[in-house]
């Protein structure tokens, strides 16, 4: 399934975009939505790696399924205040 | 109330807004753009935020306040874009019957924004650098690219 994913600070530079679009398997994670942004953007790789994942503006769990219809965002440790 | 701001945060009528006549305490935290942090000078913070999320998280952060604490008025604007050397990023006001209430709110709410809110701060340094904040975040040859 395509999703579309919405990126921010450190991964949006390191990717060059603030959304991308990705092909994923049908019964793909949370983990395994990861492992694929790794291996398509190794450059992001290890940000990557210690981002949490929100579906509709809610964070998720790493062993959640990924659901197609809502908007995803990969989330970078944040650093507000 | 809770607002996410692109001009810098007038603390004035946040503060008026607070003090009632039930509200024994105000406080207020402000968050300011530092000068030095770890011996490195930063010229300004450039904030980026997903804000529909932000702004979700930071009305239920309030929510939240207000049901573990008797909070008569809770106030939380945090400013996007350029924010300079000492100017504030963050305010939070904060008023109830008593102090202690408000003491102990207003640092679960910047304690909890710092944690959880999808917001980020770019350091500009004096030397022409720029940085992500990603707090745990191994480091990253890309996140001290030269401008």
């Amino acid at each position: 399934m395509k999703i579309d994913l919405l990126l921010f600070a450190l991964p949006r530079d390191a990717i060059g975009s603030d959304r991308v679009q990705l092909d994923i398997g049908d019964n793909a994670t949370y983990a395994d939505l990861r492992s694929h942004i790794q291996q398509a953007f190794p450059q992001a790789a290890s940000v990557v790696s210690v981002c949490r994942f929100a579906a509709g503006e809610r964070f998720v769990g790493e062993g959640e399924l990924v659901s197609p219809g809502a908007e995803i965002a990969l989330i970078p440790p944040v650093s507000g205040g | 109330m809770i607002l996410l701001c692109d001009e810098p945060i007038d603390v004035a009528p946040l503060l008026a807004a607070a003090s009632k006549p039930e509200a024994g305490a105000v406080v207020m935290f402000q968050g300011i753009t530092r000068e030095f942090t770890a011996g490195k000078q930063t010229t300004l913070l450039n904030y980026d935020a997903y804000r529909s999320m932000a702004a979700n998280c930071m009305a239920e952060l309030e929510a939240v306040a207000r049901k573990r604490w008797p909070l008569v008025e809770c106030n939380m604007v945090h400013r996007l874009g350029e924010v300079g050397i000492g100017e504030a990023s963050v305010v939070i006001v904060v008023s109830s019957p008593h102090r202690q209430v408000a003491f102990e709110a207003a640092q679960w709410l910047i304690d909890t924004l710092k944690r959880d809110v999808p917001i980020w701060k770019q350091e500009h340094y004096r030397d022409g650098t720029l940085e992500w904040v990603h707090p745990g975040a191994p480091p990253s040859a890309n996140n001290a690219c030269a401008t």
